[in-house]
Formats: structure tokens, C-alpha cells, sequence
């Protein structure tokens, strides 16, 4: 039983174990961020080598309340990738104090343990505790630099904000074991269908929980209703953090979202409600719509990516409201570009930031002369972003839209032609970027970063155009990480 | 050679890529060495293009000079490329005017790296969109185009270069995007196929597979029409955009306008025809009976195309917006035509695709002459420059007069065969647009007689005639528009089998 225990969480407890290990080890005496970092990411190597070997060992369900299958496997490796983008870019970052390192690095592993236990979850109240953990965390990063009073207030926001999202969690989890008498998926599911769906009370309840318990996986989307933190928060954090909410916490949400979609709300509970389609569609709608029609005037361009990434939550969640196997691995594949050029986008954020001190747009001009290498590889990173072939993230989009058609119907032509055009208006915000960096003169004084960075942006930028390319072994990968157990 | 003839397609669309990338090692401050490079790759293109036309068999209604491997399986997306009569006097058309806007770039000053780079990146999506018969495919090449043309009209343009080029930029992807839910719509509604590699597939993205082995009659209708009819007016709005039809028209003046003068000579002369050939390829083939249902409003947009755009032209005082909508007028006659679905007809607009595709540049190429010397392009500020350069003068006269129609010149043919088929099928819509005739000329000669005729303007004394670099653009032109205007059936030969059989499948509906 505990070698069966230790081996299925095998990469959570090396994480952990990694985590006390840096806090230990580097508050006995201070190291450059340099060595932290280099260590952190060397545990990390390891964390990700335990991923791949309990992988081995097959699908397991311990105490009922998690499940290892290689849908987790997938998400922990989008985990552990961002995190160790992440690990790179918090190097000499402006916003990261030296004093913090140590707590820093643990929190970036706590992050890991957090969120996999979030996508492993095959239990509420496993899903729960784990997601609040997973907020504490990155309230607490988000207002990590006690300097600056713009980071304190992202912080508390996104307590706030959290917190109403999580009590509106928890009442409804609390209702639905008061029908079922469970909080197991598998229960859940089998108790839900045999309800009797024609009593007007079970439907209307039934809708108010699934309301309930997708409003506190959507905050951790920043999805419509729970969007508004994302722009202070983003705005207000320490970039590097920022960059790993929103590629990481973002896919820890979307594949909780799926595996509760699939394993609780199964497919044929939907059909009978006739609501989870629905409900994701008109969510998808505002989402992207706001998210993108926000973004438009914004020049503090990490609000600008904060307002953007909402609208590609909303693109995720879209694909999902086919609710089929198209849809799951259009969203995993998504999540894998996503992670690309979101990350790389907030990598050339960062670069220029931690010169000028604040991520306005006009600190962009000229960029195209001033260095050339990182005003191309931004280029590509907001043309992806926008779905522009033949880039990453226009295979993203292609696979999302050929989820939502492959099930035709006025509905979901509707809404594929709603999402069409808000990418559409996605390009105009991303253009005013490149407009800035090549169309606006600026300063003529040659802009130069170091060459980690220079390395990681060039590395990202050519897995953005090679993949959007030849996105077949994407394809492979997600298929085969896509199927669910259903327990 | 056998290597050149197999994947001559192929070589046409990367070749300007791996100029591309020669470029970017070039340090910026050879620029003549940039220049050449581009000038010899734009070259070598188009002598394969010459080699591709020769060799291209007319009688065949085959496709040829093939290129169809599989691309990514789990999409069934196949790269595959091919020319028939439809696309193969494009693809000419393509090298030709790249080449010829390749030599009008060597007056470019400014990051003169860049600006090739964008160039020759740009030659690719053209010439891709052009030849490629996968729907996926084809939509890559489409959007390539984008990026290189924002760049070329936003950095190097006029004064209001920035506003021009997002508005180009947000147009066509507006329209793209529409196209896009047509693509996915189409594949995920065909029937299963077997890939080139002979492997089983449940759906595709070959155009020709659409064509000849599907019929979306049976899909369910969608928003209380038919599914054809709504993918038909998906796709056209997104190549409408490209024409430019009435009401989308607004972006093209302003691009035009800012563009530099090859840029304008690419756009009028190549991007323009990419919506009509567009049409062709998908909508006709594709979903026949969904052309045959709006043919009708097709042909009215072009008749406004063709009357509104020529009474603009009327009030213009920017040479090169008079040009520009001069370019909106001259498409309505392909859209007008095309949908009488007669042989003359569709013959006439595709023609019409070749010859506005040759006299338009030559247009844009004077603007820029005289732009360059005097940095301004108002009509009324001319006046007797016939006298100080009479070479140029003269050169005017012949692309006014192919503009405008005159026989014995390539403009005539065209627009000929495109009245003669659209009045079979279109009486009153044709008779008005053929006094637009009448107005097209109008404003060309009155432009003629401000710009080149009466008192000599002393402020215009010391300009030299045409130079070299001007004299190499705008010769080839001239005699391709007396020698089309006189023998038309270099081109007609070869387009006419294939346009012919098109009709054929339009009328009996598969």
C-alpha cells in the first residue's frame, strides 16, 4: 500500500522534498539568485523524471480522493516546463527581491505539488483543498515585493476575489453531497442520472450547482464572471510569477474543468439538462468578447497580456463546450502553444521591463532597430498569439474551431463565427505592440539583455514557428494523453 | 533538369524564401548586394515560371506539374500543389509583376534589408496562394501575405503609412477568419477519401476531392439556409475583401495610396486577383449551385463595382487614388462577368485577371515616376509635362488607353469578352455598366490633359525623363500590352480547355 502510495505520488513528494530542501539549504546562507535557481531547476529535472517514471507504472487511484492517469501526466509536464521557464526568468527579475529567494523557490514547488493534486482530483473536497492551496500560493506571490504598494493591492484583490469564488465553491459542493450523498466524481455522476430530471426543483438545483462549482474553476481561468483580479493582479505581480498564472494556473483550471466535465457532469447528465453546452458557450462568449475588447486600449502591456489571456480562456473554454474528445484534446493541444507564446511573450515583457522599470507600451518604440532579434521574436509570439498561420498558435485555434464545427449545429456555428471574429479584433491590440516596436521611432541607444534570456526567447520562438508548421507530434502527444478513466 | 520539371511548383514558392534568408546574412550595409540577390531569385522565379507555362499542355484539362505529398495525417492536410488553366496564367503573372516590382525597389533608400526580406517573404505567400489546391494549405499561403504586406505599406509607406496598413491588415483578416470556419466546415462535412499515400481518410482539405466528390446538398441546413449558401457567402466575404467588392472597398485606396510604388504595383497587380481567382477555385468548383443561387448578386456588386467606382475616379485628385479606384472599377468587370457563367464570360474575367494584372502596375510605375520627382501627386498641380519628358508622356498614353479599352491594346480584348458574356445572361446590368466605358474614359483623358497637356508649369522645367531603372520596368509592360492587345490567344489558348469544363460542371451542378 505506501509503496503503491509513494510511487503514485512519487513526483508531488520529490517536490516537496525539493522545495524544504532550497529553503533550507539557502536560508543558512544567502546565494545569488543564479545558484538558486540553477539548483531549483536541477530538483525540478528530477520531479520531472519521477513524472515520467510513475507514468510507468499505469493508472492508480489512491484513497479514493486522486487518480494518476496520463491525463494528469500531461498537466504536470505543463507544469513543470513553466516552472522552470519560470525559475529562468525570475533570475535578476526587478520585482523579485534577493531577500525572498528562498520562500520564492519553495512556493514555485508547492505551486507543482498544488496543481497536479488539482488535476489528479477525483473527489470535491480533494479538489477543493487542493485549488485553495494552489490560491494561497499565488496570493501570496502575487504581493510578494513589499515595496510596492501596487503589488500588495494585486495581492488582496485576488484574495478577495478568490475567496468569494471559493465560498460560492464550497456551498455548491455542499449541496450537491446533500442529493448524492458523495463528493466521489464517479458517484456523483451515477447519483445524477438517476435523479429524475423531469421534477422541476432537481433541474433547477442541479443547473445552480453546476453554477456554483464551474464559477470556482473559472476564477482560477479568469474566466467571465471571476475575470477582473487577472488585470491587477498581473499587473501587480512580479512578472515572472504572473507569466506562471497565467500559463500554469490556467491549465491546472482547465484540466480540473475537463475531468470534472467528464467524470462528474458526464456527457449524457448534460444532454439531459441540456445545460453544460450551453452554459460553457454563452461563458465562452463574454470572455473572449470582454477579454478582448478590454485589451484594446491598454498600454501597460502586462495588463494588456492580462486582459488578452482572459480572452484565450474563453477560446479554451469554447472548444470545450463541444464536450467530446475533439474538444478535450483541441484544449490540451491549445494549452501547449499557449504555454509557448504566452510564456515567451511575458519572457520579452520582462526583458525590456527590468530595464525601464514599468512595462509601458513606449518602451517598445523603435525596438525593431534598437534590437532587432527580440523585436522578431516578439513579433511571432503576439502573431501566434493572435492565430496568424504559420505559427503555433494558429494550429491552436485551427484545432479549437475544428472542435466546435465538427459538431455543426446553428449553435456552435454561432459560436465558432463569434470566435473567428474576436480573434480578428485580437489583432488589432497585438499589432499596436509590433506597430511599436517597428512603425513608432523611438530612442536610437541599442537594447541589449543577457544571453540566457536571448537563448530561452530563441529557443520558444523556434518551437513557435516549427510546430506551427508541423504541429503533428503535438497532435501524437495529446492524443495520447487525452483519454480519461472513468472510474 | 527532371529535378527542375518535378518540383518546379514547389521551387517557385521557396525559392524566394531562401532569398529570404541569404538577405537576412547579407550585413545591412551592402545594400546593392541585398538589391542583386533579391533582383536574382525574383529573376530565377520568373524564368521557371516561363519554363512552367511553355510546358503546360492546354488540351489537358488534367492537372499538372503535380506536387501532392501528405503533410500531417492526423488532419488528413496534404501539401499539395498543382496548375491548371485557372491559376497557370496567375502564376506567370505573379513572377512576372514580382519581378518587375523587384527592380522598381532598387529606388528603396530606407532599411533596405527589411524591406527585401518582407519582399521576397511576401513573393512566397503569393505565389503559394496561387498554386496550392489544399484547402489548408492554401489558407497558410493566404495569410503569409499578411504579415509582410503590413510591414511593407507600415514602414516604408506615405504619411499616414500606419493607419493604411492595420486597416489593410484588420480587413483581410476579417475576411479570412470567415474563411477559415468555411474551411473547417467543408472538410469536416466531406466524404471519406483516400489520401495520395493511398491511406484511408474520413475527411480532406484537397480541393479537387471537394470538387469532384462531394455534394453538400444534403447537409442540414444552418440559421434556416442551406449549408452550401452559407459557406458560399463565408468564403466570399472573405475574398470579396480581397478584390476589393463594394462595400469592403475602403481599405484599398488608403493602401494604395501609402504604399510605396512597387507595393502598389504588387497589390494591384497580384493581391487583387487573388479574390477572383479565390472565387473560381472554391466557390465555383467547390459548391456550384450555391454560385449558380447568387450569381445574380454577384453580378450586381460587380455592376456597382464597375459604375460607382468610375464615377469616384471622376472626382480624385491624387493620381494614385485615381489609379487605385481606377483598379476597383476594373474588377467589377471580372465579378460581373464571371457570373454569366458563359464561355466568353469566365474567359473574359480571367483574362481580364491577366490584363488589368499587367496595365495596372504600369499605372502605379508612372504614379511612382513622378511622385519621385516631384514628391506630390496632385493632378492639378501638373500641367504640360508632355513637353519636358516626353518619353514618359508617352508611356502614360499607352497604359491610359489599355486602361481604358481602347482596341490594340490588351485592356480591349478583355473587357470585350467579358461584355459579350455577361450580356447573355445579365441585358440591363451590362448595358449600364458598359456606359461606364464612357466615363473610364473621361476621367483618363481629362487627367491626361491636366497632367500632360497645356502651358508648360515652370516649376516642373528641369525634370528629367525616364532612367534606367524605370525604362527596365516599364518597357516589358508596354510591349506585353501591345503584343496582348493584338494576339490574346497566348494566354486564352491556354486557360480556355479548363475554363470551358468548369462551365460544364457549373451547369450540370457537379
Amino acid at each position: 500500500m505506501y509503496e503503491d502510495l509513494i510511487m503514485t505520488f512519487s513526483p508531488e513528494i520529490a517536490a516537496l522534498i525539493s522545495g524544504i530542501i532550497t529553503l533550507i539549504f539557502f536560508s543558512l546562507k544567502r546565494y545569488p539568485f543564479e545558484i538558486v535557481s540553477s539548483l531549483s531547476i536541477a530538483l525540478l529535472g528530477v520531479v520531472l523524471l519521477f513524472v515520467l517514471l510513475s507514468g510507468e507504472s499505469g493508472d492508480k487511484t489512491i484513497f479514493g480522493l486522486f487518480i494518476r492517469d496520463n491525463f494528469s501526466t500531461f498537466f504536470k509536464l505543463i507544469f513543470i516546463v513553466s516552472i522552470i521557464l519560470t525559475f529562468i526568468l525570475s533570475v535578476r527579475a526587478r520585482e523579485i527581491p534577493e531577500s525572498i529567494t528562498p520562500e520564492y523557490s519553495l512556493m514555485l514547488f508547492l505551486f507543482f505539488v498544488s496543481a497536479s493534486f488539482m488535476v489528479m482530483a477525483r473527489n470535491f473536497l480533494a479538489l477543493y483543498v487542493s485549488m485553495e492551496i494552489l490560491s494561497l500560493i499565488s496570493y501570496l506571490c502575487v504581493s510578494f515585493d513589499l515595496n510596492r504598494i501596487r503589488s500588495q493591492e494585486a495581492g488582496l484583490k485576488y484574495a478577495i476575489f478568490g475567496a468569494v469564488a471559493s465560498a460560492l465553491m464550497l456551498f455548491g459542493i455542499s449541496y450537491l453531497y446533500g442529493i448524492s450523498g458523495s463528493l466521489d466524481y464517479a458517484d456523483i455522476s451515477k447519483s445524477l442520472l438517476s435523479l429524475n430530471q423531469n421534477n422541476e426543483p432537481v433541474f433547477v438545483l442541479t443547473l445552480l450547482i453546476i453554477l456554483m462549482i464551474f464559477g470556482g474553476l473559472f476564477f482560477k481561468l479568469a474566466a467571465f464572471p471571476f475575470y477582473a483580479w487577472s488585470p491587477d493582479a498581473y499587473q501587480g505581480g512580479p512578472t515572472p510569477f504572473v507569466a506562471l498564472l497565467a500559463v500554469a494556473s490556467k491549465s491546472a483550471g482547465v484540466g480540473a474543468l475537463i475531468r470534472v466535465i467528464v467524470t462528474a457532469f458526464p456527457l449524457n447528465v448534460s444532454e439531459n439538462f441540456g445545460s453544460i453546452p450551453i452554459i460553457l458557450g454563452i461563458v465562452s462568449i463574454l470572455t473572449m468578447t470582454l477579454g478582448n475588447l478590454l485589451a484594446i486600449n491598454q498600454n501597460n502591456l502586462k495588463r494588456l497580456l492580462a486582459y488578452s489571456s482572459i480572452a484565450h480562456a474563453g477560446y479554451i473554454i469554447m472548444a470545450l463546450s463541444s464536450v467530446d474528445i475533439i474538444g478535450i484534446q483541441s484544449a490540451m493541444f491549445y494549452l501547449v502553444s499557449y504555454l509557448i507564446m504566452n510564456l515567451g511573450a511575458f519572457y520579452c515583457v520582462q526583458i525590456v521591463s527590468d530595464r525601464t522599470g514599468d512595462e509601458d507600451i513606449s518602451n517598445f518604440y523603435g525596438m525593431g532597430s534598437r534590437n532587432p532579434y527580440l523585436a522578431a521574436i516578439f513579433t511571432i509570439f503576439l502573431l501566434s498569439l493572435t492565430g496568424i498561420p504559420p505559427f503555433f498558435g494558429f494550429a491552436g485555434k485551427f484545432y479549437l474551431f475544428s472542435a466546435i464545427i465538427s459538431k455543426g449545429g446553428a449553435f456552435y456555428y454561432s459560436l465558432a463565427i463569434i470566435g473567428v471574429l474576436n480573434s480578428a479584433i485580437s489583432l488589432y491590440y497585438y499589432a499596436r505592440i509590433i506597430k511599436a516596436m517597428y512603425l513608432t521611432d523611438g530612442s536610437e541607444e541599442v537594447f541589449s539583455f543577457d544571453v540566457v534570456r536571448r537563448y530561452v526567447i530563441g529557443i520558444l520562438g523556434i518551437c513557435a514557428v516549427l510546430f506551427g508548421v508541423y504541429f503533428a507530434p503535438v497532435l501524437r502527444l495529446v492524443e495520447r494523453f487525452s483519454n480519461i478513466l472513468h472510474p | 533538369m527532371e529535378f527542375i520539371q518535378e518540383h518546379i511548383l514547389s521551387l517557385m514558392t521557396f525559392l524566394p524564401i531562401l532569398g529570404m534568408v541569404i538577405v537576412a546574412f547579407i550585413p545591412s550595409r551592402f545594400t546593392q548586394a541585398i538589391k542583386y540577390v533579391s533582383a536574382t531569385f525574383s529573376g530565377l522565379v520568373f524564368l521557371l515560371s516561363l519554363i512552367l507555362y511553355f510546358n503546360f499542355q492546354p488540351d489537358n484539362r488534367e492537372l499538372q506539374f503535380v506536387e501532392h505529398y501528405v503533410w500531417i495525417r492526423a488532419f488528413n492536410i496534404e501539401y499539395f500543389m498543382g496548375v491548371d488553366g485557372l491559376n497557370v496564367s496567375l502564376v506567370l503573372l505573379t513572377a512576372l509583376i514580382s519581378l518587375i516590382a523587384c527592380i522598381a525597389s532598387f529606388g528603396i533608400e530606407k532599411k533596405v534589408k527589411g524591406y527585401f526580406a518582407m519582399f521576397l517573404l511576401l513573393m512566397t505567400g503569393m505565389m503559394g496562394t496561387f498554386v496550392a489546391l489544399d484547402l489548408f494549405l492554401f489558407y497558410i499561403f493566404w495569410e503569409v501575405m499578411l504579415l509582410p504586406m503590413y510591414f511593407l505599406i507600415g514602414i516604408w509607406g506615405g504619411p499616414r503609412k500606419e493607419y493604411a496598413a492595420i486597416k489593410f491588415f484588420l480587413y483581410t483578416l476579417f475576411g479570412s477568419v470567415l474563411m477559415l470556419i468555411g474551411i473547417i466546415a467543408l472538410y469536416y462535412n466531406s466524404s471519406p477519401t483516400t489520401l495520395v499515400d493511398g491511406t484511408q481518410a474520413a475527411h480532406t482539405f484537397n480541393i479537387m476531392k471537394l470538387t469532384t466528390e462531394n455534394d453538400f446538398s444534403n447537409v442540414a441546413p444552418l440559421f434556416g439556409i442551406s449549408f452550401a449558401k452559407l459557406i458560399f457567402i463565408l468564403f466570399f466575404i472573405g475574398f470579396a475583401i480581397k478584390i476589393p467588392m463594394f462595400p469592403f472597398h475602403t481599405w484599398l485606396p488608403d493602401a494604395h495610396v501609402e504604399a510605396p510604388t512597387p507595393i502598389s504595383v504588387i497589390l494591384a497587380g497580384i493581391l487583387l486577383k487573388m479574390g477572383i481567382y479565390g472565387i473560381l477555385r472554391i466557390n465555383y468548383q467547390i459548391l456550384p449551385e450555391a454560385t449558380l443561387w447568387a450569381a445574380p448578386a454577384v453580378a450586381v456588386f460587380g455592376a456597382i463595382n464597375i459604375v460607382y467606382a468610375a464615377f469616384v475616379c471622376m472626382a480624385q485628385e491624387d493620381l494614385k487614388k485615381l489609379i487605385a479606384y481606377s483598379s476597383v472599377s476594373h474588377m467589377g468587370f471580372s465579378l460581373l462577368a464571371m457570373s454569366s457563367f458563359s464561355e466568353p464570360g469566365i474567359s473574359g474575367a480571367v483574362l481580364q485577371l491577366f490584363t488589368h494584372g499587367v496595365i495596372s502596375p504600369m499605372l502605379f510605375l508612372i504614379a511612382g515616376v513622378i511622385y519621385d520627382r516631384a514628391h506630390h501627386r496632385e493632378i492639378n498641380k501638373f500641367g504640360g509635362l508632355a513637353h519636358i519628358m516626353p518619353e514618359y508622356s508617352a508611356f502614360t498614353g499607352l497604359a491610359f488607353m489599355a486602361s481604358l479599352g481602347l482596341p490594340g491594346l490588351a485592356g480591349f480584348i478583355a473587357e470585350a469578352l467579358c461584355f459579350i458574356g455577361a450580356f447573355s445572361a445579365f441585358k440591363l446590368l451590362t448595358a449600364i455598366s458598359a456606359i461606364s466605358v464612357i466615363i473610364t474614359a473621361g476621367y483618363y483623358l481629362w487627367t491626361m490633359q491636366r497632367v500632360f497637356l497645356g502651358p508648360v508649369n515652370p516649376r516642373y522645367e528641369g525634370y528629367k525623363d525616364l532612367n534606367l531603372r524605370e525604362r527596365l520596368t516599364l518597357y516589358p509592360l508596354a510591349i506585353i500590352i501591345v503584343v496582348l492587345g493584338f494576339y490574346p490567344m497566348i494566354i486564352l489558348d491556354k486557360i480556355n480547355p479548363s475554363i470551358f469544363g468548369l462551365i460544364n460542371s457549373i451547369k450540370t451542378g457537379f
